[in-house]
C-alpha cells in the first residue's frame, strides 16, 4: 500500500457526527433586513450625485470644458475665415509654444482669436492638475510586499519549488531556481506574502491585491486610519473578501502588521459569527488581545509592547 | 421566493454532501475532535447564511476549505487557546500501518498538514490548492516536497511510502 491509499484509508473512515449536522441543517438562516440594499443603493447614488456636482463646480474645469458663450456668439456671426482661424489660434494655444498658425484672418477674426488664446491659457493654467491616485502608504505597503513576497520565497530551508512534485527525491539538494509567478485570477480577491525578514531574492515582483485593507474596511464600516500606529509601518499580509450581488459584503478575512522593527502587532480582523469575549492575556514576552467590534473579530499578537499599548490600540479601533 | 427556495435547497445539499470534508479537514489542523466539530458548525453557519450565488459544487467545495482553513487559523490565534492548547489526541485505527501514518501527518506543521490532505485525500491540484489557501504554487510545491520529506523521516520502517 503507498501513502496516499493508506492516507486516504485512513480519512474515510472518518466521519462527522449526524447530530451535529442535523442541528446545522435545521438552524433557520438569518434574515436579512431588506432596508440595508435599498439604503446602500440610495447612498451610493447620492454619492455620486455630489461627486458629479463637486467635479462640475471645481474652478478650470468649467473654463476648459464648458463653451464661452461670448466666443461662441462671436463666431457663429463671423465669416468662416473668422471660425477657422479661431480653432487655428486655440490649436496654436494648446500646441507647443512658438508653433506658427498659417491662415488668413480678418481683423474680426484676429480680435476673436486673441480671445480664445486668452480663454485658453488661463484655463491651462487654472486646470487643476492630477493628485497622484497612488499616496505614500500604497507605495509603502506596495515596496513591503515585495519585500515580504520575496521572503515568502525565502524562508529557512523552504525554496521554491518549480519542478514535477512527482519528481522528488529524499536525498536530492538540485533545486530548481526560483520563479515568481502571479497569483492566479479568482472571484476571491487575495493578496498573498508573509511576514518576515527582509528580502534576499530580487527576482519576486511586487504584486497589490484587487481589493486593498481599506476598501474591505470601507464597506464594514471601520476607519482604516484607527488601524495605523504612529512610527509603526503597516504591511497587509492577506486580504481576502466577497461581496454578495448587491454589493453587501459577505465574508472577509485581513492580516496586517504594524512594526516599526522593534515593536510587532499581528492583527486579524475577520466576520463574526459568534461575538467574542473581550480577552486580555501576557504570555511568552507577548500580549494577546481579542474582542468583537461592529461584527469584526480582531485578534492581537503583540511583541516587545506592554499590555496598556495593546489594549489602547484594539480599543481604539473605530 | 422561489429562487430563495431552490437556494436553500442548494446550500442543505452542499451541506450534507460536504460536511464530512470540513470536517476531516477541520481535524487535520486541530487535531482536536471537538474543536474540529466547533469549527466545522462555524464554517457551515457561515455558509448557510451566506448571501452568494457559488458557480458550481466546485466553487462550493473551494470556498469551504478555504473558509475553514481560516476559520482554524482564528482559533489558534485565540488567547484562550494560545494559553491552554487542549490535548492534541492520537486517532485510533485498527490497521497499526494506518493509525501510524495518519498521526504522523497530523504531527506535521499546520501548513504542510493542509497541503498534505488536501493534495493527497481532496486530489486537488496544485493550482487548487494555492488559490485556496491564497498561496503562490511554487510555496505550495515546495511546501508538499518539504511534508514528504519530513514523513519520510519519521515513518521509516511503516508504511510503504510510494509517493
Amino acid at each position: 500500500m503507498n501513502f496516499k491509499e493508506c492516507y486516504k484509508k485512513a480519512n474515510d473512515e472518518i466521519k462527522g457526527d449526524r447530530a451535529l449536522l442535523e442541528n446545522i441543517l435545521n438552524t433557520p438562516q438569518k434574515e436579512k433586513a431588506k432596508i440595508i440594499p435599498i439604503v446602500y443603493k440610495a447612498a451610493s447614488v447620492a454619492a455620486a450625485f455630489v461627486l458629479i456636482v463637486t467635479i462640475a463646480l471645481m474652478p478650470g474645469i468649467k473654463e476648459k470644458f464648458i463653451v464661452d458663450e461670448e466666443v461662441h456668439a462671436e463666431t457663429e456671426t463671423e465669416e468662416v475665415t473668422a471660425e477657422e482661424s479661431i480653432e487655428l489660434a486655440y490649436d496654436t494655444a494648446e500646441a507647443e509654444k512658438g508653433a506658427a498658425v498659417f491662415s488668413v484672418r480678418t481683423v474680426e477674426g484676429e480680435r476673436a482669436a486673441e480671445n480664445a488664446k486668452e480663454k485658453a491659457e488661463p484655463a491651462e493654467a487654472s486646470v487643476v492638475p492630477e493628485v497622484a491616485v497612488i499616496n505614500e502608504t500604497d507605495s509603502d505597503i506596495v515596496a513591503y510586499s515585495a519585500e515580504y513576497d520575496e521572503t515568502e520565497v525565502a524562508v529557512a530551508s523552504e525554496e521554491a519549488y518549480d519542478g514535477d512534485v512527482n519528481d522528488i527525491a529524499l536525498t536530492s539538494e538540485a533545486e530548481a531556481p526560483v520563479v515568481a509567478e502571479e497569483a492566479p485570477k479568482t472571484e476571491i480577491a487575495a493578496s498573498g506574502g508573509g511576514g518576515g525578514a527582509p528580502a534576499v531574492m530580487k527576482s519576486a515582483k511586487p504584486k497589490k491585491s484587487s481589493y486593498t485593507a481599506r476598501d474591505v474596511l470601507a464597506h464594514i464600516g471601520i476607519d482604516y486610519e484607527s488601524l495605523t500606529l504612529e512610527g509603526m509601518a503597516l504591511t497587509e499580509n492577506s486580504i481576502l473578501a466577497e461581496f454578495a450581488e448587491d454589493g453587501t459584503i459577505s465574508y472577509y478575512y485581513i492580516d496586517i502588521t504594524l512594526s516599526d522593527g522593534d515593536k510587532h502587532m499581528s492583527i486579524i480582523l475577520t466576520d463574526s459569527a459568534t461575538p467574542l469575549a473581550y480577552d486580555v492575556s501576557e504570555a511568552e514576552g507577548g500580549v494577546i488581545v481579542s474582542k468583537t467590534y461592529k461584527s469584526t473579530d480582531v485578534f492581537i499578537t503583540a511583541q516587545n509592547m506592554t499590555k496598556d499599548e495593546v489594549e489602547n490600540y484594539i480599543n481604539s479601533i473605530s | 421566493m422561489q429562487k430563495t427556495a431552490s437556494k436553500d435547497v442548494f446550500k442543505h445539499e452542499m451541506t450534507e454532501k460536504y460536511f464530512d470534508t470540513v470536517y476531516r479537514l477541520a481535524l487535520n489542523q486541530m487535531k482536536d475532535k471537538e474543536l474540529a466539530e466547533d469549527v466545522t458548525q462555524d464554517v457551515f453557519l457561515k455558509f448557510i447564511n451566506i448571501d452568494k450565488d457559488f458557480e458550481s459544487e466546485e466553487h462550493v467545495k473551494a470556498w469551504l476549505i478555504r473558509v475553514t482553513v481560516n476559520a482554524c487559523k482564528n482559533v489558534f490565534n485565540a488567547s484562550w487557546y494560545k494559553k491552554s492548547a487542549p490535548l492534541e489526541e492520537d486517532i485510533p485505527y485498527e490497521e497499526k500501518e494506518v493509525s501510524d501514518l495518519y498521526n504522523h501527518v497530523l504531527k506535521l506543521p499546520k501548513k504542510y498538514k493542509a497541503v498534505i490532505h488536501l493534495f493527497y485525500y481532496e486530489d486537488m491540484s496544485i493550482t487548487s490548492i494555492a488559490e485556496c489557501l491564497g498561496e503562490k504554487e511554487s510555496t505550495i510545491k515546495s511546501q508538499l516536497k518539504r511534508a514528504r520529506e519530513i514523513l519520510k523521516k519519521t515513518l521509516k520502517g511503516g508504511c510503504d511510502l510510494e509517493f
